[in-house]
């Protein structure tokens, strides 16, 4: 888990990425120290939170994605099992998305089995 | 939350964002930052000369017309504490009408409505009074099209027009009201009674033959069952900011002078071409404004959530002005833009790009505004 966040953070977009759990936990995250890591899963964790209970009261299926848009970066959660993926970064591009899926994907494989304190 | 802004605002995303980006854009976005950059540090005034400049060049620049609602609402605000004190020092005509029309202008209806509610109390005979408050009950029913609203506000202006008939006013807004609700030769009774006292208005004039001209053949207008059918449909024919003299009331009218005829007309064109399946508008209070395809209601629901957990992550965010807000799944893709005074979502399946979707949004919305909406900037 800590070289899929650790290879997502070569990217040159990314600033930041980190795991939370569905309870809104920091489970690991590659961020510099001036990162405030409580206040962003806390948003991310509102914001699956809100997400989720929308799409519910709306009888559609859960999300897999979600991406905030703003005019000086994004931020993005992906949903992977167990956990989300949130990552935090420069307006993406295509490649950019190709490298968060992947890094989902590799987190979906683990998640599912790795219990908390394993992780 | 310096933190984040400082994390996103960094030099790798803006210069490639700006070497991306067309030359007009940069202008744009040059102009804006300086805007706000006085905004931020109290220059209210020279932010307002920036922004009122560079709409001239930039007329569709929705961050500009922001900055310019944020500085009059600032200077709103300080005028309404100093009325508030000449108020409570002597009960002076004006400074109720100044502080209903302040109120009013500051999207406070409830204020507002005790403001000009304690203005007819003090000056019962005044027919000023009672149309201004009228106007109050107006501004609430082109904003949530309770008949109450309505009826409350016809009652004032019957009783202004008891007290002096030749209140010009209490006509016209009555005509205005009959021709939103889609009542036309009620407004050109009305217009008329304007025209008996003020026959030099022409626009007025022509505006009364062209109703009459529309209304067709003789029949009874049942104003009670209009006002009701509006409210049961949440929907006036007509945008009131039609009507000469009714920009004031346009903004608000059918959410922000958006059309959901329009909205639905568009929505049909170009959301077929993009197969974006469900259309939804957000007024900024939150309130739905429009909304096309199936399964409208459940839609509608999702759209104000999304649109309210957007709003509260951009603000938490603090890393610039939001652009857009997707969440896709199995359901296909719902992405929601801001749009002016509104945000406006759609769901379309996965294969149509999010750019896509957004920018068919632009289009609908585009071709969902009045022109009296253009105009206001």
């Amino acid at each position: 888990m800590e070289q899929v966040l650790e290879r997502l953070s070569q990217e040159p977009w990314v600033r930041g990425s980190m795991i939370v759990s569905n309870e809104g936990m920091v489970v690991m995250d590659n961020v510099s120290a001036e990162i405030d890591r409580d206040a962003v899963s806390a948003l991310a964790s509102d914001l699956v939170t809100e997400t989720t209970s929308a799409l519910d009261e709306a009888d559609m299926t859960a999300f897999t994605r979600i991406v905030l848009t703003a005019t000086a970066g994004e931020l993005v959660v992906v949903g992977c099992g167990s956990v989300y993926l949130v990552v935090i970064a420069a307006a993406g591009s295509e490649a950019f998305y190709i490298e968060i899926d992947s890094a989902a994907r590799n987190l979906r494989r683990l998640a599912p089995t790795a219990s908390l304190r394993e992780l | 939350m310096k933190f984040l802004k400082k994390l996103l605002g960094g030099g790798r995303a803006s210069n490639s964002a700006a070497n991306a980006a067309p030359q007009i854009a940069r202008e744009l976005e040059s102009v804006v930052a300086e805007a706000e950059r006085l905004v931020a540090s109290g220059r209210h005034e020279e932010a307002m000369h920036i922004a009122e400049h560079g709409l001239q060049r930039f007329p569709a620049a929705a961050r500009l017309r922001g900055v310019i609602r944020y500085v009059r609402r600032a200077n709103a605000k300080q005028r309404l504490t100093e009325l508030k004190r000449a108020l409570e020092a002597s009960k002076d005509e004006r400074a109720y009408r100044e502080l209903t029309a302040l109120h009013l202008d500051l999207g406070d209806k409830d204020q507002a409505l005790e403001v000009a509610t304690a203005h007819v109390e003090e000056f019962p005979d005044a027919a000023d009074a009672h149309v201004l408050l009228a106007e109050v009950f107006l501004s609430r029913y082109f904003t949530e099209l309770f008949a109450r609203d309505a009826w409350a506000a016809i009652e004032r202006l019957d009783r202004a027009l008891e007290l002096d008939a030749s209140t010009l006013r209490a006509h016209t807004l009555l005509a205005m009201l009959y021709f939103a609700i889609g009542a036309p030769r009620a407004s050109a009774t009305s217009i008329g009674n304007t025209l008996a006292i003020d026959a030099s208005n022409f626009n007025l004039a022509e505006f009364k033959d062209a109703l009459l001209e529309a209304a067709g053949p003789e029949g009874e207008e049942d104003v009670e069952y209009l006002l009701d059918y509006a409210q049961d449909h949440q929907e006036i024919p007509n945008n009131p900011g039609d009507f000469p003299g009714g920009k004031r009331f346009s903004l608000e009218a059918v959410g922000g002078a958006l059309s959901p005829k329009l909205f639905a007309a568009a929505a049909q064109g170009i959301g077929k071409r993009l197969r974006i399946e469900q259309l939804a508008a957000i007024g900024n209070n939150g309130r739905p404004l429009a909304v096309a395809g199936e399964n409208k209601e459940s839609f509608v629901k999702l759209a104000c959530h999304i649109d309210e957990a957007s709003r509260r992550a951009g603000r938490q965010m603090n890393f610039g002005t939001m652009q857009r807000f997707m969440v896709e799944g199995k359901f296909g893709r719902v992405v929601l833009v801001p749009a002016g005074n509104c945000a406006v979502a759609a769901r379309a399946p996965r294969s149509i790009s999010t750019e896509r979707i957004a920018a068919g949004l632009e289009l609908v919305v585009t071709a969902s505004r009045s022109e009296t909406d253009e105009g206001e900037a």
